[in-house]
């Protein structure tokens, strides 16, 4: 539902009265201004009169410019006052509902455009906001003040503004038609080429490795100057818009001039009463021309409202934070996790990533997930971690269903080791602590326990690093170390971990087995791993087959049952041992 | 100041005439207005002294239609001039700033991409308002101003000098104290946008571990506090700009009624017939105008100047100049633009890649490095030590090592995007800087470790290793790569949008991505960074096989820290700290019982360990 107002809160409400108010007033102020400046003009050029037979009109104009500049001024600081608030509501709120969305939606869109979106996208609404919508009333006000005056001083006058009007509402109407579709066509333009822009900056290297991103120039270039294209068919629109009111707007006035000046020749006008109405005339069209110009300015502002409404009304697949919702007692072991006819599927499509999973992992207890890549592993997880919402079946933690608890307080019991870890713009010390409050030592002692005191040794500045997040100058298996780092820190009862001993080599995965461990045996850990070494010396091993529970049990018993398991084990088997 | 001026100049340069015309229409507007307005005034004065007959005022009544109409148009075309210029401009600088990046990708280092994205489009916008809004209108309004003066100069001295000062203070006075009183607030005002980006951008690219790890419920917070400082500087920016249109307001009333007065006195005197009152004030404010905006827009200048400086330094130019990049800009400039066809040998020449009879070839050093040293940058520790190595065409050569050995740092080196400090790098016998960048891709690929899928459909992302692949080639290297399977069961097949940074796929599926676009790219010699890290045995295993079948006339360096399969490659270089610390065939290395031998050995007992299980 598209909606060109947007709804505001009470306080908001008010900043955008005063600024109307203000910008009303000091628009009718133009009836009094003229007024006596006219007799300024009228008193010298037909009395003759000296500047001191003028000055008490002058000082009067004096104060009525004072006057206008003041509420000019005030109008102007209430309606930045409004718009600022509106923006900033509108940005958090935006902000909070991409964190509540979580990554299934978010990443389904370029992060480009949400960047454009929540930076220069509400920087625009500035123009709907802060001209538009406080200029609307005095748009209405002034020209019927006007007209009033008018209707009193000169019935001819009255009555060719009076028929105007609805010409020049009915051209606005025409022009403005179209004026939305083609924003809106500007803002595809513009969304296209921020998401690109950001994909292929962030993908140079790859790009570069194919020969390629010398081409993509082109293509940014091509998108840039469809962008130019796009905003120039908006603003020609606009502009000639402008051009067809201001013509007519003259027409009206020179027809104004003309019975006035028809009058005054013949003797049945004097000069001040057709001077004020001449100086008003184009005052009657101006807040009218304006009020079209600002139309479409606040066009912008209106694509990006609908944009904001449709992320705001959007579901989350995830879980949500319940009102009043639980905690367990804490456990330092973590909980007792159990999936029941768990079918997951993701938002857009129709195959199941996991039909009718169920297992149970108690207290303490560690669960090794094995299978083929894409089989829905790490969607598991992601049910946890409250990304994704199950579409039937339960999730139960100590017996209660997940979606009662209290999300943040289930999250703080989590541990979380994603597959590709994300590194931010910062020190060392606080991409591994994350917002906690750590001491050194603890830092340090984590980072020990994760086996990265050796590459740790090699930085410059050891935990005062910067470390550049999007262009992370460490390894593939240091980087793991760092992210294990992260996760004993954090010391959670329940850990999630997506190939801890990815991209490790032996010697390191053999070392940090040892000391991992002990430390998994002390809480609850689910493992999504490709490699067996860490399935071995799990409690059970769960393996998946296209969502699918395949098998289910401890890897001894899996081994003996000569399943799938066991292939799986024969093959590794086979692989490092038996071919020498 | 000066710099951006003369940069702004510079790329402005191209637009010329552009600009001179949408100046020139920017005065003929304001003169068709005053012109108009004094004509009008002169009419209706004219009117009211009832002139014998109607025929007499034909002349001001045509005048002040064709004025009005000639405002009307010129206005018209003046925006549209004055907005196609800044577009055109925009859109070419948002081009070039990609160029200057992809000529100089580790100019990057160190900077957010996210801001480069603020870059092109929120300064880029404030860029194209410093055009707009003050550089060409203050131009027109000087002028015109100054025409102004002269014909008031001509009625009355002092009404002259009346209207330069109403001028001066509309022109310069306000529009510097809105400058001066608005400076800090827009500078803490960038700040705060930046740290706003920034918080937006970790978020949007740690939302896994900023809602696993608790960030959520601060950066939320943060988040809000930024926006409110944001708000709160956003309504002082905008009292002070709010008070500096009221000033501008009664400064040009003020200005006018000056005027006014010194031509009603200049009429007591008879020096000004009395019908040219009402065309002089109406003029002086039609003049005026074109001031009214500027003035306030200066509560932006020091904004819409950082601005400028930010894309001035993300052009070309500005980073050829980056000190530091000198001497990497000229190893980069070496391959990426000088294309030096004399030296540079064909990719054909001396390889195999399937024609030729293998000895032939063999005798052909493919690859050589002498006595390399490399690291990022010169304070650092060095990440490769004197490391020397031969590739002859079709041979496959493992490069084994702990993580952090120096492995991957080796192939950044080999393909050119880490200048060697010392020694020589050189494929072909033609030093890797030498190297067009083009022949050089043709030459080399990477399967990286860690993959980068472009929000775009998998045929797209895989295109991308060669835009002319037929679709049977995609599906062949789709085989290769393990994948035909999956993406056949897709609903979508090839045409599946894979999302942002291929998140709609698993771990191990991107990776294999990876590997099909490097089969696609079809180079004769491929680089591997641990392709197999996110793979299980099994897969792992059927991957090597198909991989090793397609390759097999093809020369691999397989950088690896699993030993499976290095058993069958042709050799063997074992990495440690940086250094070579073993090469020899496999064979030979167990034979010497050294390092390798023990590696070899643990990968062993890892498995034989389970197996006691």
């Amino acid at each position: 539902m598209a909606s060109r107002w947007p709804k505001l809160t009470r306080h908001e409400q008010v900043w955008l009265a005063l600024a109307s108010l203000g910008a009303a007033l000091g628009s009718i102020l133009v009836l009094p201004q003229a007024w006596w400046l006219t007799r300024v003009v009228d008193r010298a050029f037909l009395a003759h009169a000296s500047v001191a037979q003028v000055s008490e009109s002058v000082t009067v104009l004096a104060g009525i410019y004072l006057l206008r500049g003041g509420l000019v001024a005030f109008a102007r600081w209430a309606a930045a006052e409004f718009a600022g608030r509106v923006q900033a509501r509108l940005r958090s709120d935006l902000f909070e509902q991409l964190l509540a969305l979580g990554p299934v939606t978010v990443r389904s869109r370029p992060s480009g455009e949400w960047l454009a979106w929540l930076g220069d996208g509400i920087d625009r609404m500035e123009a709907y906001l802060a001209n538009y919508l406080p200029q609307s009333v005095s748009a209405v006000l002034t020209p019927l003040a006007i007209f009033a005056f008018a209707a009193a001083e000169d019935g001819w006058t009255a009555l060719v503004l009076a028929i105007t009007v609805p010409l020049l509402a009915l051209l606005m109407v025409l022009v403005g038609m179209s004026a939305q579709a083609a924003t809106n066509k500007q803002w595809q333009a513009l969304e296209r080429l921020s998401g690109h822009f950001l994909d292929v900056v962030r993908g140079l290297q790859t790009l570069r490795s194919f020969g390629r991103s010398h081409v993509q120039a082109t293509t940014v270039e091509q998108m840039a100057e469809r962008y130019r294209a796009a905003t120039m068919k908006v603003l020609t629109l606009a502009f000639l818009s402008s051009l067809v009111m201001e013509l007519f707007s003259m027409i009206s006035i020179g027809l104004v001039a003309v019975s006035l000046g028809l009058r005054l020749v013949s003797g049945h006008m004097e000069f001040a009463r057709a001077f004020v109405l001449l100086l008003l005339a184009p005052e009657f069209y101006q807040p009218i021309r304006m009020a079209g110009s600002q139309f479409h300015a606040a066009r912008d502002g209106v694509a990006m409202l609908q944009r904001w409404e449709a992320v705001m009304q959007t579901e989350p697949p995830g879980l949500a934070e319940p009102s009043g919702g639980r905690t367990l007692p804490p456990s330092r072991r973590g909980y007792t996790i159990e999936f029941r006819h768990v079918t997951a599927v993701y938002p857009g499509t129709s195959t199941p990533v996991l039909q009718d999973v169920c297992f149970r992992v108690n207290r303490g207890q560690t669960l090794a997930i094995l299978g083929p890549s894409g089989t829905g592993k790490s969607t598991l997880l992601a049910i946890l971690l409250g990304f994704l919402r199950p579409v039937q079946g339960e999730v139960l933690i100590d017996g209660i269903p997940l979606h009662e608890l209290s999300l943040a307080w289930w999250r703080d019991q989590l541990g979380y080791l994603p597959q590709q870890p994300t590194w931010f713009h910062g020190t060392l010390r606080d991409n591994v602590s994350l917002d906690a409050v750590a001491l050194d030592e603890q830092v340090a002692a984590a980072l020990r326990l994760a086996r990265f005191d050796p590459a740790l040794a090699r930085l410059p500045a050891g935990l005062d690093t910067v470390l550049d997040g999007e262009r992370i100058r460490l390894s593939g298996g240091e980087q793991q170390r760092l992210a294990l780092a992260r996760l004993i820190l954090h010391n959670p009862p329940v850990v999630l971990l997506d190939e801890p001993t990815r991209a490790l080599d032996l010697e390191t995965e053999a070392a940090l087995e040892e000391t991992l461990l002990p430390w998994l045996r002390s809480r609850t850990a689910l493992l999504v791993v490709h490699r067996l070494g860490l399935a071995m010396r799990a409690d059970q091993v769960l393996v998946l087959e296209d969502g699918l529970v395949r098998e289910i049990g401890s890897p001894k018993t899996l081994l003996e049952a000569g399943g799938r398991f066991a292939s799986l084990y024969r093959n590794y088997h086979g692989d490092e041992v038996v071919r020498v | 100041m000066t710099s951006v001026v003369r940069w702004l100049l510079h790329w402005l340069g191209g637009h010329r005439l552009r600009v001179a015309v949408a100046v020139t229409l920017a005065a003929a507007t304001l003169c068709a207005a005053i012109a108009m307005m004094g004509t009008a005034g002169d009419l209706i004065s004219s009117a009211a002294l009832q002139p014998a007959t109607i025929l007499l005022l034909w002349v001001p009544i045509v005048g002040v239609r064709f004025f009005g109409i000639s405002r009307a148009v010129a206005r018209y075309l003046e925006r549209w001039m004055s907005h196609d210029v800044a577009l055109r401009l925009a859109a070419r600088l948002r081009g070039w700033v990609y160029r200057g990046i992809e000529r100089h990708p580790s100019w990057l280092i160190g900077m957010r991409t996210s801001h480069l994205l603020d870059a092109i489009l929120s300064d880029m916008e404030q860029l194209q308002d410093m055009l707009i809004r003050i550089l060409l209108p203050a131009t027109a309004s000087a002028l015109v101003s100054l025409g102004m003066g002269a014909w008031l100069a001509q009625v009355s001295a002092v009404a002259a000098f009346i209207y330069m000062v109403g001028v001066v203070l509309a022109g310069a006075a306000l529009p510097m104290a809105t400058h001066a009183l608005t400076r800090r607030a827009q500078e803490e005002w960038r700040a705060l946008r930046e740290e706003r980006t920034a918080l937006a951008d970790d978020a949007l690219r740690g939302l896994e571990e900023t809602l696993a790890y608790g960030m959520a419920p601060g950066r939320r917070e943060r988040f809000r506090e930024v926006c409110q400082r944001e708000r709160r500087l956003a309504g002082r920016l905008g009292a002070v700009r709010g008070a500096a249109e009221g000033l501008n307001t009664v400064i040009s009333l003020a200005t006018v009624t000056g005027v006014l007065l010194a031509a009603v006195s200049a009429h007591a005197h008879g020096r000004l017939p009395g019908v040219m009152l009402a065309a002089i004030a109406l003029a002086t404010m039609a003049s005026l105008e074109g001031w009214s905006a500027i003035g306030p827009a200066f509560a932006g200048w020091q904004e819409m100047y950082t601005s400028a400086q930010r894309v001035m330094a993300c052009t070309p130019t500005q980073i050829d100049a980056a000190p530091g990049l000198q001497a990497e800009a000229e190893a980069f400039t070496g391959m990426s633009s000088r294309f030096i066809p004399a030296a540079a040998p064909s990719v054909e020449t001396g390889l195999s890649r399937g024609t030729e009879p293998r000895a032939s070839a063999a005798d052909t050093t493919l690859l050589s490095i002498r006595h390399l040293y490399a690291r990022y940058a010169p304070d650092e520790p060095w990440i490769l030590r004197d490391i020397s190595l031969d590739v002859r065409p079709g041979q496959k050569v493992a490069i084994v090592g702990e993580t952090g050995s120096g492995k991957s740092t080796l192939l950044q080196v080999l393909l050119g995007f880490l200048p060697a400090a010392r020694g020589q790098v050189r494929w072909l016998n033609q030093d890797v800087r030498e190297w067009p960048e083009s022949d050089l891709r043709t030459l080399v690929s990477l399967v990286p470790q860690q993959a980068y899928l472009f929000h775009h459909t998998l045929r797209q992302n895989l295109r991308l290793a060669r835009p002319e692949a037929t679709e049977e080639e995609l599906w062949e290297a789709l085989r290769v790569a393990q994948l035909d399977d999956f993406v056949r069961g897709l609903p979508e097949g090839l045409d599946t949008v894979v999302g942002e940074q291929g998140m709609r796929l698993s771990g191990g599926q991107r990776q294999r991505v990876a590997l099909a676009r490097v089969i696609l790219h079809g180079s004769p010699v491929i680089l591997c960074d641990e392709p197999t890290a996110g793979l299980d045995a099994e897969m792992e295993r059927a991957f090597i096989e198909a991989f090793f079948a397609a390759a097999r006339d093809k020369t691999v360096l397989w950088v690896t820290h699993r030993l499976t399969h290095v058993d069958r490659m042709d050799w063997v270089l074992v990495l440690h700290d940086g250094a070579v610390v073993e090469a020899g065939r496999h064979e030979e290395l167990l034979a010497r019982e050294e390092r390798y031998a023990r590696l070899w050995q643990l990968h062993r007992e890892a498995a034989a360990l389970q197996a006691a299980h």
